[in-house]
């Protein structure tokens, strides 16, 4: 059971200095891999844009036109600048969730560091471009609104965002994957305690993994990915208001 | 039992309050979302879209202090040796 929840790390010195570098081999992979993929995949289908779409065109042609339309709602005329990073985000981190639905394979949000990542990401764009849009004398007044006393929890909440925003996504897919992990033994143990034999369980827990796999890996992955793009367009909409 | 086999006898057992307690807030504020949620949509079809997806943006809002208390109950559990 301890084994669960641990990630492979790999760590090193480095040579004429004192610091120790650890990376996470798996997660660095499969983070790699999903960039490289969806770049050609973006290639692919801009190459072979027709006035007769095919299948994959139609497909991609309406995700991408629902999100311009969520943020052209959002954020009105500057929908352009910000849309690239809540559609980057969605794919990335639905791939991301999609490959926890594969038994065996430790999705890089199950990470708290690609989590973490984000939500940093996010919490720099947001406030960067709220002091650009709004000038910094704005942006520092609307920490003391609506009271001037109310400052330190205005600042509070602000960082409280970002744990948030991130410990969500990880959380849901974190837990998820515990559960799945779970899930087989629990059922072998009480069938041990009941005397039941394992070869009359069998099919019935192949059933359950498949369900199981896919509500926490397939539904779950897509609904916190829309609401992580989501959340972080709300943030950027709010904080440039 | 010496202290070490106590102090994870008690771990073990504030994991599981704390995954338990945790949730039932949660549950209740999920389970009040999806009924005002279809309430909404039975009353207006035509702006079932916008309605759903603000609805899922609430329920994961509202989630959140489930995933502390897991994210608590992980710690606890596998922070002890």
């Amino acid at each position: 059971m301890n084994d669960i929840g641990q990630i492979e790390t790999i760590s090193f010195n480095i040579p004429g200095l004192d610091f120790t570098l650890t990376i996470n081999p798996t997660t660095l992979i499969f983070t790699w891999g999903i960039i490289i993929s969806l770049i050609v995949f973006s290639i692919f289908i801009k190459t072979r844009i027709k006035l007769i779409p095919s299948r994959i065109q139609i497909a991609t042609e309406t995700l991408v036109g629902y999100f311009i339309h969520i943020c052209k709602e959002a954020l009105g005329e500057d929908w352009k600048k910000f849309f690239p990073l809540v559609m980057t985000l969605f794919l990335f981190i639905l791939i991301s969730n999609w490959l926890g639905a594969i038994p065996n394979v430790d999705p890089p949000t199950s990470d708290l560091n690609t989590c973490l990542g984000f939500g940093l990401l996010v919490f720099f764009i947001v406030h960067i471009s709220a002091v650009m849009h709004k000038g910094l004398i704005n942006y520092i007044k609307d920490y003391f609104k609506p009271f001037f006393f109310l400052f330190p929890i205005n600042v509070i909440g602000e960082v409280g965002k970002v744990v948030s925003h991130s410990f969500r996504l990880f959380g849901n897919i974190f837990g998820g994957g515990i559960i799945l992990a779970l899930a087989v033994p629990i059922v072998f143990k009480i069938a041990g305690i009941l005397s039941i034999p394992k070869w009359f369980l069998a099919p019935g827990v192949m059933g359950l993994m498949i369900v199981l796999q896919g509500f926490f890996g397939l539904f779950v992955g897509l609904v916190q990915a829309f609401v992580f793009s989501m959340l972080a367009l709300t943030y950027i909409a709010v904080a440039r208001d | 039992m010496d202290a070490q086999e106590v102090l994870k006898m008690v771990t073990f057992i504030g994991a599981g309050l704390c995954m338990g307690f945790g949730a039932i807030g949660p549950a209740m504020g999920i389970g009040l979302c999806g009924m005002r949620g279809t309430e909404a949509m039975t009353d207006r079809p035509k702006a079932s879209g916008q309605i759903m997806k603000t609805m899922l943006i609430a329920m994961a809002i509202t989630e959140s202090t489930a995933i502390y208390s897991l994210v608590v109950a992980v710690l606890l559990l596998f922070g002890i040796e």
